[in-house]
């Protein structure tokens, strides 16, 4: 009787639901991002390069942000994941999680955890390398390049 | 006096813990805010009963060291050590001296209780929170989901993400008692798909002495830690070791003083999770537990009376060393599916137990002395649970939910017995009132340690719970909750000199809980106060209390304060006083990554104290010193 109760509900998980949804913490995130992305850009609907992101991630930016999703040749701003070598962009590029924010070289900014909080940092000189400037309310996020690497 | 004491210190609370404010945030600030609120939140079921969280900043602002730092903080009962000296939490009237099995801990996901005594404070009652990024604890009486076994409390710890860490930090504790504990640990994010989280901590606590009967009683533990887990895109491995030395309190002496007594207890645990599938909607964990423990107790005097050992050719043993080793595998497995209005979780968990516990050598009257006696039960058990979750929005406001889980357990003379819980409810969330109301029949086992000495069919307590909460927002940082929970309890375990046996009688108790939360710039104050009323009980430890908890922030200071009153009560001719014990603390964070910090417990000398009686004598003893700590702590 048992084998056969554990036979049915082990049948029952082989059925495959896919649902598309977005928790509130993913929302919040996104709204973040996309805040900080406005004011850097300086516009409402900016154009958005999502770099090396999963094609996941990609809709969950499609679906619930103001960006205008496009290639990295035509974006205002580059948002950049996953980044496990060194690189340097010609464009203004955002990072989103601490190992691309260590790895890339002129990101003018990173949004990701540490120590079990998220931070946001805003490098002064890249930032002055793309000659952007920061709003009242970005300001207190900005740090020296030789802070940012400690 | 103390009453005034306590008022002073309830309008102290209330008055100097909002002076410090600081200029108004920003709304990426703010935004900020409510998403580490959102993540805290992220793992909460509501349907699974009242619930309580204390996330990171919680957790470092409070300077919660261990799990008993953490329990001591919360409602409706109180944290006192057992007849072995182990601190546990005990609901409010219930005995502090037995073994409690009503609180499950779970490291994410992975049951840390032993299978022998459904407790997992024996290792774990000082287990560093060094590793813990939330804690969730759940007044449940039900359905974890997460287990075959029932539990009354579910606190489920959730361990530090390596994405989210970045760091390595070294922390040293010492206190007055001349007590210490040191800690390092390191987390990474190595590559895109891979973090590690590695910990190592090895400490001393020493408690004061008790003297009963002439002689001196120890609770003094040693302990060491090591924990490491891996991320690799979906899975995740977590390896633990724990082993930790302490002394045996009373023991199993029936004069509540042994000549000698040790114990020691080694727990390794390795568990593997899984989720597949593109949602991630399927989990798989697979575990498996080894313990070894190690008591040994001598009593010249009166014996030492564990009934297992008492023989009927010999006596009562005056010498006792038993030797166990316990091993556990879990395999857990549930699925989610959500379509339109209708989200169901559905699952199963098997559990394998098997151990081998032996009186490695036990001395008996006239020096009879008897090695490897193994006394004759079942030494392999096992679980099953299929479990249903069940949860439809009939319109944005309105949730009714339905659980049921059916378990079978195979145990010595239990054999093959199952058990179907069942729970109905809903939940209301409207602008600023939310209503949560549910009714459920759950059964919770006997420990099998309790099967074993009784050597005959013990039943599962039965318990019918009614449950009500109520809560109004004033504010998005301020709400007022209240909270009333029906109980009736059938098959009750109650001890006699032959061991426990189940009452049939029925044990019905009325729990009431006000409870306030006020959030005001950088400054949190959480109060809740209780009431226990119950009837054919008797009250072994205290049935009121209530709970203040302060956090603030001032500038690079953090501090806080928590105030646990607890009730007078009186047992037999035992008058036991009413208890206010006060903590405080604060934190200083230098720029180089250094940070101080100092705390008081029980800084009146007045916390929660439990009875002892014997033949000869009687008496209380405190949960907790008046101790003061001084940490300091380096991230690199």
């Amino acid at each position: 009787m048992k084998k056969r109760l554990t036979f049915v509900f082990i049948m029952t998980f082989a059925l495959i639901n896919i649902v598309f949804a977005i928790d509130k913490a993913k929302l919040l995130e996104i709204k973040i991002i996309s805040e900080i992305v406005i004011s850097l850009t300086n516009k409402q609907n900016p154009k958005v390069c999502l770099y090396k992101f999963h094609e996941y991630e990609k809709k969950e930016y499609e679906n619930f942000s103001e960006f205008k999703i496009t290639n990295c040749q035509l974006a205002d701003i580059i948002l950049v994941k996953g980044i496990e070598e060194k690189i340097s962009f010609k464009k203004p590029a955002f990072a989103l999680d601490y190992i691309s924010f260590k790895n890339c070289q002129n990101c003018i900014g990173a949004f990701y955890w540490r120590k079990g909080r998220p931070q946001i940092i805003l490098i002064k000189e890249n930032l002055d390398l793309f000659n952007i400037k920061v709003n009242k309310e970005l300001q207190n996020y900005v740090v020296s390049k030789r802070l940012a690497q400690k | 006096m103390k009453s005034r004491i306590l008022i002073f210190f309830i309008i102290s609370f209330l008055v100097t813990g909002f002076l410090s404010v600081s200029k108004s945030q920003e709304d990426i600030s703010k935004l900020l805010e409510e998403y580490e609120t959102a993540e805290v939140r992220k793992t909460v079921d509501e349907t699974l009963g009242k619930v309580y969280v204390f996330s990171r900043e919680d957790i470092e602002n409070l300077q919660l060291n261990t799990v008993t730092d953490l329990l001591k903080l919360l409602p409706f009962g109180t944290v006192y050590p057992n007849g072995f000296g182990v601190l546990q939490y005990v609901f409010s009237s219930a005995s502090p001296k037995p073994i409690s099995y009503v609180v499950r801990i779970f490291l994410d996901g992975h049951e840390l209780s032993s299978m022998q005594t459904s407790s997992p404070f024996l290792t774990y009652d000082e287990f560093p929170l060094d590793n813990i990024q939330k804690a969730e604890i759940y007044f449940t009486n039900s359905i974890s989901g997460t287990s075959v076994e029932n539990g009354v409390i579910i606190v489920n710890l959730y361990s530090k993400d390596p994405k989210k860490e970045n760091v390595s930090i070294l922390k040293g504790l010492m206190d007055n008692k001349k007590g210490y504990s040191v800690t390092f640990s390191d987390a990474r994010q190595l590559t895109r798909n891979f973090g590690y989280f590695i910990l190592v901590n090895k400490g001393e606590k020493k408690y004061d002495k008790l003297f009963v009967n002439s002689h001196n009683l120890d609770r003094n533990q040693k302990r060491e830690h090591f924990y490491l887990k891996f991320n690799y895109i979906d899975t995740e491995v977590q390896i633990s070791a724990s082993h930790v030395d302490r002394g045996v309190w009373g023991g199993f002496s029936p004069n509540f003083a042994p000549d000698y007594g040790k114990m020691q207890s080694t727990d390794i645990f390795f568990s593997l999770s899984q989720k597949l599938l593109d949602d991630k909607s399927f989990k798989i964990l697979i575990s498996y537990d080894w313990q070894d423990r190690n008591y040994i107790e001598k009593n010249e005097d009166v014996g030492v009376y564990y009934l297992k050992y008492v023989n009927n050719q010999y006596g009562v043993p005056i010498y006792l060393n038993e030797d166990a080793t316990f091993t556990k595998f879990i395999l857990h497995m549930t699925k989610d599916f959500e379509f339109n209005k209708h989200f169901i979780n559905t699952g199963i968990t098997y559990q394998d137990y098997q151990q081998n516990a032996r009186g490695k050598k036990i001395i008996y009257p006239s020096n009879v002395v008897v090695y490897d006696y193994e006394p004759d039960y079942e030494e392999e058990d096992h679980f099953i649970s299929l479990f249903l979750n069940y949860k439809y929005a009939v319109n944005k406001y309105l949730s009714l939910f339905a659980n049921g889980k059916l378990s079978s357990y195979d145990w010595y003379t239990n054999k093959d017995r199952i058990v179907f819980d069942k729970k109905l409810g809903f939940l209301f969330n409207k602008d600023k009132y939310n209503f949560k109301m549910y009714a459920t029949q759950s059964y919770l086992p006997p420990p099998l340690i309790y099967i074993e000495i009784k050597r005959e069919n013990l039943k599962p307590m039965r318990l019918n719970t009614l449950f009500l909460e109520g809560k109004y927002l004033f504010s998005s940082s301020q709400n007022i909750n209240a909270t009333l929970i029906f109980s009736e309890t059938k098959n009750i375990l109650i001890p006699t000199s032959q061991g426990y046996i189940n009452n049939s009688k029925n044990y019905k108790s009325w729990l009431y809980s006000l409870e306030y939360n006020i959030k005001l710039k950088n400054n949190t104050l959480r109060v809740n106060g209780w009431r226990l009323d119950s009837i054919n009980y008797n009250d072994l430890s205290s049935s009121d209390g209530i709970n203040l908890i302060l956090e603030g922030q001032f500038k690079k200071l953090n501090y806080f304060s928590t105030f646990l009153y607890r009730n007078s009560f009186k047992y037999q001719n035992i008058k036991v006083d009413d208890s206010y014990d006060l903590s405080l603390g604060a934190t200083y964070g230098f720029k180089n990554g250094f940070s101080l910090k100092i705390k008081g417990e029980n800084v009146l000398n007045s916390s929660a104290k439990a009875v002892f009686v014997t033949p000869t004598t009687s008496g209380t003893y405190q949960s907790f010193d008046r101790r003061f700590l001084i940490s300091l702590e380096k991230v690199f």
